[in-house]
């Protein structure tokens, strides 16, 4: 499997956690995790990923919109995504659904 | 109906409502905005502040009190409140400038603990609009906001308001304002601020954020997403120093 399915798959059993509020402020993403007490900004791709994620899209979409967007390759997007993702996760800002 | 959420303000913006908060605001200096915090959000902010830690806090020249110490129900409400709905509701009624952000604080008075409150104005850091919200479990007795004019020495008394009832007043060069003492064996909590016109509240969370997450990946030829710690202080409201850097406000 390559990375751009791996990356696939796992966004398909990633939402963001029901404790973090975010919002939009001009090219930023603004997130406040209401357990651990912390603020997080996105900024630009992060952001727009965040974004495309939150609204629940499917993979192939956020991939496609983001591939459109930010005139990147697969490959070069599902690494990006995979980096943001790990961090995300260890941030606990996003639950992984088995 | 004016209300906050996690999802943010919720408004119904009906004209005639907008019309009659204006004119108290005009007439008294202050509008009142019942229920302001949804009965959810009212609960997780009152359970964080029961796991809250209070300390002493003098304001020179004015009086004393306690502050919440850093946790989620002060970052909450400074998340919640920095909300463009409601700074558009609060520009309508009040006719302020552009407003930047809402900052603010947790603050508690204790009945016999000497805390204090004298006549003072706020007409520091660009601030436009003053907003308390009752955060208190139980009704207390005294505590009353009083806003006073310079000129004449008219006071009007605004009276307590209910648990996530929001007042917003008037911050002007020709009012004061301060809070009675309290009576009674009730204390009171209340989450207080001001709407700013400067900075932004991303800014203002620039000043005091932590946990910065960049994306070198805006840089055309960088494409590695990775996260930047501006520093270790993952939570700017949990340290010493960022608490004094609030006392300031």
């Amino acid at each position: 499997m390559n990375k751009k399915n791996d990356v696939q798959q796992s966004l398909n059993r990633i939402t963001i956690h029901p404790d973090v509020l975010y919002k939009r402020l001009g090219e930023e993403m603004v997130l406040f995790h209401l357990t651990t007490d912390r603020f997080y900004e996105l900024n630009g791709t992060a952001a727009r990923f965040w974004e495309l994620l939150s609204e629940g899209h499917p993979m192939s979409e956020v991939s496609e919109q983001m591939m459109t967007e930010f005139s990147v390759t697969a490959d070069e997007f599902a690494g990006q995504a995979e980096d943001l993702l790990r961090s995300l996760r260890k941030e606990n800002l996003v639950d992984v659904h088995e | 109906m004016i209300q906050l959420t996690r999802r943010g303000v919720e408004s119904s913006n009906r004209v005639a409502v907008l019309e009659q908060l204006r004119a108290d605001f005009e007439a008294r200096h202050y509008f009142r905005i019942p229920n302001f915090l949804a009965p959810e959000l009212l609960d997780f902010v009152q359970s964080e502040i029961d796991r809250g830690e209070f300390y002493g806090r003098v304001h020179q020249n004015i009086g004393n009190d306690l502050c919440l110490r850093g946790n989620a129900a002060f970052g909450a409400l400074l998340f919640l409140f920095n909300d463009e709905t409601l700074f558009r509701i609060v520009r309508e009624i009040t006719g302020c400038p552009q407003i930047g952000c809402f900052d603010g604080r947790i603050y508690r008075v204790i009945p016999g603990e000497g805390h204090s409150d004298s006549w003072h104005d706020d007409r520091i850091d660009q601030r436009l609009v003053g907003m308390t919200v009752n955060l208190s479990k139980q009704e207390y007795a005294g505590g009353i906001l009083q806003l006073r004019d310079v000129a004449s020495g008219k006071i009007e008394e605004v009276s307590n308001a209910g648990s996530g009832d929001a007042v917003i007043f008037r911050l002007s060069d020709t009012l004061e304002h301060r809070i009675t003492a309290l009576e009674g064996k009730a204390q009171k909590t209340a989450f207080a601020g001001w709407f700013r016109a400067e900075p932004d509240f991303l800014s203002l969370l620039k000043r005091r954020t932590a946990v910065v997450l960049k994306n070198p990946a805006d840089a055309p030829r960088e494409r590695t997403v990775t996260f930047e710690k501006d520093n270790d202080e993952t939570n700017f409201v949990t340290t010493a120093s960022r608490e004094s850097s609030l006392d300031t406000y």
